[in-house]
């Protein structure tokens, strides 16, 4: 068993993005945790929602070669009639033998365990470019205050380097938390989805409540915060929720920027490859008119939204 | 001096209805028999005249040739054009050199020109006389016209005195022939185009304008914006119907400022006026390539001798021109320091991200330490010329013949694994450098490869020498030396060692396959021992039929060149090290040097069809890889890791340059961020010590090229809102939407 701090020097991530360029001012590293609390019906990265190691599956990359199948120990792995590759989850253990065997990476093992060190080994390669660009670390995810401990290690590494740090996150965290990352981040991305809290947990999951109270900590503690806002039409783009929500935004003083960002079903894929039921809403993305109205409402209110 | 605000209205503000004409300028050009020989008419009389004088130099008698098209052929003068250039020369001398070339090679260099045939069908390397990247002396020629620079040569003639040889009397004698022809053949063009007004009274003022300039350039030097264009193109045009190809027209912005500055100061030009003269000029470089191949470059910014910036009013009318004309010809390289504003910077990356991609961007911080070590002053290495595509040059005063020979570096590890027999032709083309079978340990298969390679390197370079002694006797260049005061001084064609600097180019390409096959072969054979050494090699005669297992292995797990990675940057320094100091150190047989280069071009490909499969998992006859970029679709990690990569390299002993592609989709690039970002990436890697960048902003056809041909696409990444998704894990539908969302971006 890990120690206590043995622990918080080591977190579970399911991807690593180099030249990073939205998350965050500059060029940016994005490091994504696994776990999340919500589960969102148009999460982009499904992949991180659960806290769990999981196998996904991309068929359209598969070779039908059959090292899976070698490879797995419980028979998750097979190929049926006509060379069709199938993938028994019930009987997957999720040890990632799979995946190893797999090498044109149709088979990937989503959430492995890295220790600060070993990310700041690759956070540092691109140190130039964050000099040059402004730019530096984002912990996204998932939800990455989830391994709120982990990420403190972590930041506090990025900032002994001299690397701006931001945390992307959904807020759905106990303050405590917060408070542990609070000294070592630069900038919070923090998404703001419903305004009504049943319309939130009917589409998140959970309540709003608590995100909203950490956000006005934030506010109180005078720490950056970058507002992130999907429009998902029919979800949250009423003019009564955007009203509400630049009011409730006029209260948190240290807002460094609203930014809105159109929904797209793009990650619909990555539901089938984790095996998740695919629960992105069907609706057309928002027109760039739209995207436009909307930001004139937070005009409205003495607020400048980017769209 | 004419003064252009005479001109009525009307003659202003017609490019956009003249454009399509413009563009079609040289097929459609309609001669009238009045005014010359046609072209076949020519062809007899160059004939004709040149059996007469046989027994004359070559240099004489290419004059001779030159003198009789360009006073006696048929002219023309466009109404529309604001610059006159028009002869139905019937590519007489580039036929002339074709005849003399075929001549050397069959009767004095037989076997030189068959191995250099065999090389090229065998793939180790493409090698010819390249007559064909150079830069005249513009500034030299500017300055001084046409006769001044008969003057120049009449006074170091004079100082040669009785000390003058045979073959300099010669030289001057041609460079007396083909100016005095030139400022006769401008004559032409300018009592032609005043002739033509009574006829075309609502061109008058156009047709008097030029006129008047061709009645002063380029016998004078010019003194307007619109009379230095003219001399520009002009010159350009004869100087290429010499038999050159002019492979960069200099530094635009620097060269042509004078002009502009004095005419809009003295009020006899607006900058709206100006910006049309760039159009017509810039028009005619599209119109002569149509965008197909081989546009013309021209560079921007940099710095003068003294180290200030050189980025000046018509740098940035020059790019609004540019950006209007959404144009891909002519090619624009741009020279960046420490010196060059930021906004400048920007204005580029925003060009270029919108879709206009026909652009290089130059690091004058790597370019000037690796020209300084090949011996140019200060002063000349910072105001290089960039040749071609990415090489630099000294203007006025070196001939670097930058593509003269193409090396690929992948080749060799397909000799050495067969001892040096190339493997799908059963032809034994390099030494035997032992069965590698028995190669105990990774450095003996090195050792081979090195070996395999520096044999086709030095039989290449030796054929290349064989040929330059000959380059008087195939392309004399009357025009083009007169241009270069070092020419005129000693009284030497640009072929016998008269300008300053002399060198031959010789190119790297493949360098990505190279290393990772090289270290595929570290791995699997020594390293993991997956495979035999004889078993590699058979796999690989195979085409790694039943093996893609192995290969995939290869591809994925097995460390690549352009990903950041330690073992493999290491040994890509290796061997870019080992090759530079292979070319860097051999002499050429024109008094100069041979100069590495690290990019590739189309011998990717030509190179490539003839390169069977290697151990980097890549299958025979695919294309090779781009120039020092990471093998396709194997730079894993992104961007950052392949400029971490390609930045470890010594750009000071690449003085013949190099390139780096960069691919992005226009929705990295998109909005203030995106270009903040793009902008911040250039900055890295010329900070970072980077030479040249060039840009794939991806399309629509890229991406349907991808949905095809996922394997080579595997790390393009679009950026979908706030986040990133690899394209190719996207489902078809989802892809398809992506293109269709994306269309009006590109």
């Amino acid at each position: 068993m890990y120690s206590e701090q043995q622990k918080e020097l080591t977190g579970k991530i399911f991807e690593i993005k180099r030249f990073s360029i939205h998350d965050g001012p500059g060029i940016r590293t994005t490091v994504f945790l696994k776990g999340c609390p919500l589960s969102c019906k148009w999460c982009h990265n499904p992949e991180g929602i659960s806290a769990k190691p999981e196998i996904a599956f991309i068929e359209k990359k598969c070779a039908v070669c059959g090292a899976c199948v070698d490879a797995c120990l419980n028979g998750a792995q097979q190929i049926g009639k006509e060379g069709k590759r199938l993938f028994d989850r019930q009987r997957c253990a999720v040890c990632g033998k799979c995946a190893d065997a797999c090498y044109p990476q149709a088979l990937l093992l989503y959430g492995t365990d890295v220790t600060a060190d070993h990310l700041m080994d690759e956070i540092s390669a691109d140190i130039d470019f964050y000099k040059h660009s402004g730019g530096g670390v984002t912990l996204s995810g998932g939800e990455p205050l989830l391994q709120a401990g982990f990420c403190a290690e972590l930041l506090k590494r990025c900032k002994m380097a001299g690397i701006h740090t931001a945390v992307d996150t959904s807020g759905y965290v106990q303050w405590d938390a917060f408070q542990k990352v609070l000294d070592h981040t630069d900038l919070f991305l923090y998404d703001l989805k419903h305004m009504d809290s049943e319309m939130h947990a009917r589409y998140t999951g959970v309540p709003n409540q608590r995100i909203h109270d950490n956000l006005r900590q934030l506010g109180f503690n005078n720490k950056p915060v970058e507002i992130r806002i999907p429009i998902i039409p029919g979800v949250n783009n009423s003019r009564e929720n955007i009203c509400r929500s630049a009011e409730f935004l006029c209260g948190i003083p240290s807002l460094t920027a609203i930014k809105l960002l159109r929904y797209h079903s793009m990650a619909r894929s990555k539901f089938a490859a984790v095996g998740r039921e695919d629960t992105m809403p069907h609706v057309e993305s928002p027109t760039e008119e739209e995207m436009a109205r909307i930001s004139d409402w937070f005009g409205e209110y003495g607020l400048t939204a980017l769209t | 001096m004419s003064s252009l605000n005479e001109i009525e209205t009307p003659v202003w503000g017609t490019f956009d209805e003249a454009r399509k004409h413009l563009e079609n300028q040289f097929e459609e050009t309609v001669f009238d028999a009045a005014t010359g020989l046609s072209a076949a008419e020519l062809e007899q009389a160059v004939e004709d005249y040149l059996s007469k004088i046989s027994s004359l130099p070559k240099v004489i008698q290419k004059a001779e040739a030159y003198r009789i098209i360009v006073t006696r052929g048929q002219i023309a003068i466009d109404p529309l054009d604001w610059f006159a250039d028009k002869l139905d020369h019937g590519n007489i001398l580039r036929k002339l050199c074709g005849k003399w070339q075929m001549e050397v090679e069959t009767s004095h260099l037989p076997e030189e020109t068959e191995w250099l045939n065999q090389a090229r069908k065998i793939g180790t390397v493409d090698a010819v006389l390249d007559l064909g990247h150079l830069t005249p002396g513009w500034t030299f020629m500017f300055e001084n016209g046409l006769l001044g620079l008969l003057a120049n040569a009449e006074g170091f003639m004079n100082a040669l005195g009785g000390k003058i040889t045979e073959e300099q009397r010669d030289f001057y004698h041609a460079l007396e022939i083909v100016y005095n022809a030139t400022i006769e053949f401008a004559g032409r063009l300018s009592r032609l185009a005043e002739q033509m007004v009574p006829a075309n009274p609502q061109h008058r003022q156009r047709l008097l304008t030029v006129s008047r300039a061709l009645g002063k350039i380029p016998a004078n030097p010019p003194e307007s914006f619109h009379e230095a264009l003219q001399f520009y193109y002009l010159m350009h045009q004869l100087i290429e119907m010499e038999g050159e190809n002019i492979r960069s027209m200099c530094g635009f912005d620097r060269m042509m400022y004078p002009y502009y500055k004095a005419d809009i100061e003295a009020g006899r030009l607006t900058r709206e006026q100006a910006k049309e003269l760039i159009k017509f000029f810039f028009t005619k470089f599209f119109a002569n390539t149509k965008g197909r191949d081989n546009g013309k470059n021209f560079y921007f910014a940099g710095q003068y001798p003294d180290g200030s910036s050189a980025v000046n009013e018509l740098s940035w009318l020059a790019l609004e021109v540019y950006e209007e004309l959404k144009t891909t010809d002519p090619k624009l390289s741009v020279r960046f320091f420490q010196g060059t504003p930021d906004d400048f910077m920007r204005r580029v990356a925003d060009i270029i991200r919108n879709g206009q991609t026909s652009f290089v961007l130059v690091n004058d911080e790597a370019a000037i330490p690796a020209l300084l070590k090949r011996g140019k002053t200060l002063e000349e290495a910072r105001s290089y010329t960039l040749i071609g595509c990415y090489e630099p040059a000294v203007e006025g005063r070196e001939i670097a013949c930058n593509m003269s020979i193409k090396v690929n570096l992948a080749k060799g590890v397909e000799m050495a694994l067969n001892n040096g027999t190339d493997p799908a032709s059963g032809v034994r083309f390099g030494p035997e450098t032992g069965d590698p079978g028995v190669f105990k340990t990774f450095d003996e298969f090195y050792e081979a490869y090195l070996k395999q390679t520096d044999y086709q390197i030095g039989k290449a370079m030796s054929c290349i020498k064989a040929f330059e002694a000959y380059w008087p006797e195939i392309n004399p260049s009357p025009l083009l030396a007169g241009t270069m005061i070092d020419c005129l001084k000693k009284g030497k064609d640009v072929g016998q060692h008269g300008p300053e600097y002399n060198n031959t180019g010789c190119m790297g390409l493949s360098l990505g396959n190279a290393v990772d096959s090289l270290i595929s072969v570290k791995t699997l054979v020594f390293d993991e021992k997956r495979i035999s050494m004889n078993e590699l090699a058979e796999v690989l005669k195979k085409n790694y039929e039943g093996e893609e297992q192995l290969r995939q292995y290869i591809l994925h797990r097995v460390p690549k060149w352009g990903n950041d990675h330690p073992e493999a940057d290491e040994l890509a320094k290796k061997v870019t090290d080992w090759y530079t100091a292979r070319v860097n150190g051999s002499r050429n047989n024109r008094g100069g040097w041979f100069q590495a280069s690290m990019f590739s071009l189309t011998y990717r490909w030509s190179l490539g069809k003839y390169t069977g499969a290697l151990p980097d998992g890549r299958k025979a006859g695919m294309p090779l890889s781009p120039g020092l970029n990471a093998m396709t679709g194997m730079d894993k990690k992104g961007v950052t890791a392949l400029v971490n990569s390609v930045t470890k390299l010594d750009f000071s002993e690449i003085p013949n340059g190099s390139v780096v592609d960069i691919n992005l989709h226009p929705s990295a690039v998109k909005g203030t961020e995106g270009l903040d970002a793009f902008v911040a990436l250039i900055r890295t890697f010329f900070a970072k010590g980077g030479y040249a960048l060039q840009f794939n902003i991806f399309d629509t056809e890229m991406l349907r090229d991808a949905q095809r041909d996922p394997e080579r696409y595997s790390t393009l990444q679009i950026r979908v809102t706030g986040w990133n998704v690899y394209f190719v894990t996207l489902s078809e539908y989802e892809q398809n939407q992506f293109i269709e969302e994306n269309k009006h971006v590109f």
